[in-house]
């Protein structure tokens, strides 16, 4: 029985050791791309518009604003507000 | 109840439905009909029961205390009470579902200057397929030194949107590439995979208004990486950066980076 056990356990460390991918260690460019690549990242700040519960779409707030009596915020725009092009 | 509403959405191809394309033009048509102002961007305020009420034009709506003023005073004449939200807030900005295989990417640009247009960054998602990704690295481990030109369709795909904020009211791509270059050389190999280095080039046209042809030239230099496992065909990191560039001749900065599939998951994917 033990050695049932631990040949499962050679097993699985077997099958795991064989999934497990290689990754070359960062460098000098990766770790100055990467600095990069995170000091262009969107802030909590630049994301604000995260904080508000937005109904999909006009259908579905006048639905819940009959629901819950509050008033709906309606904002018509042209392009795409979720990318900050627009 | 707050919602936003892009008129790309609510057009015959928009994603959104007819129905609800329909009521957007019923409030427009309302609020103009009983002067309360309108506009294709524009702030509408309905009553709970989705009668109009009132209104704000872009630039009101964009001062802060304007915009609270008149959301105080709505609250106040509708006895509206505080409660939690009725729709739980999430990011607006999520990849588009992808075919499995494809390799999901996310750019951030934005200026390096303050003021109008530049108080956020933009972003865009942008999906590759198997067939396009797999272009991007050798089918066989590459000698370090090893070096490769990206194909151009490719590359164009890759930085088409390597600008900071513009006017963007469609999807119609108004570049006019003049250059646009990857170049990628292998820094470095070791247990099935290899990191390459990427040199870019980029000089491209993009007006700042959509119609209204002008030459918003962007001068961008690029560095990046690479990491990738040529046997098992596998993109483990890919990164594309601006070292200098220019739009109009004002720096920005723009990030393209491969999101991982614990990334993904995160975002609901």
């Amino acid at each position: 029985m033990r050695s049932v056990r631990v040949l499962s356990a050679l097993t699985v460390a077997l099958a795991g050791a064989a999934a497990a991918e290689n990754f070359l260690s960062d460098d000098k460019l990766v770790s100055h791309v990467e600095k990069r690549v995170h000091e262009l990242q969107p802030t909590r700040d630049d994301r604000k518009l995260d904080l508000i519960g937005w109904a999909p779409d006009i259908l579905v707030a006048e639905k819940l604003a009959r629901a819950s009596s509050r008033p709906v915020f309606l904002f018509t725009y042209a392009g795409d507000i979720a990318t900050g092009r627009c | 109840m707050p919602v936003y509403v892009s008129d790309s959405n609510t057009g015959p191809f928009g994603p959104q439905s007819i129905e609800a394309g329909a009521e957007v033009r019923r409030i427009y048509g309302d609020f103009l009909n009983r002067r309360l102002g309108a506009g294709s961007v524009h702030l509408y305020i309905l009553k709970p029961d989705g009668s109009s009420l009132t209104g704000l034009g872009p630039i009101e709506a964009a001062q802060p205390n304007t915009l609270k003023h008149l959301l105080t005073e709505v609250i106040g004449a509708l006895g509206t009470q505080p409660g939690a939200p009725a729709v739980a807030p999430r990011p607006q900005s999520v990849p588009p579902k992808s075919d499995s295989g494809g390799l999901v990417l996310h750019l951030v640009a934005r200026s390096a200057s303050g003021g109008n247009w530049h108080e956020f960054p933009s972003e865009n998602w942008l999906i590759l397929s198997r067939p396009e990704w797999t272009q991007l690295f050798p089918r066989e481990m590459p000698q370090t030194g090893a070096s490769w030109q990206l194909d151009p369709i490719l590359t164009r795909k890759l930085l088409g949107r390597f600008y900071p904020q513009t006017e963007e009211t469609t999807n119609q791509d108004r570049n006019r590439v003049d250059e646009a270059s990857l170049r990628l050389t292998v820094t470095a190999t070791g247990a099935g995979v290899a990191r390459a280095r990427i040199d870019g080039r980029l000089r491209m046209k993009h007006s700042f208004y959509p119609g209204k042809d002008s030459e918003d030239d962007v001068d961008a230099t690029l560095l990046g990486f690479l990491d990738f496992d040529p046997t098992n065909q596998r993109i483990q990191r890919l990164r594309i950066t601006t070292e200098r560039a220019t739009y109009k001749n004002e720096a920005f900065g723009a990030a393209l980076r491969s999101v991982s599939a614990e990334t993904l998951e995160a975002l609901g994917h």
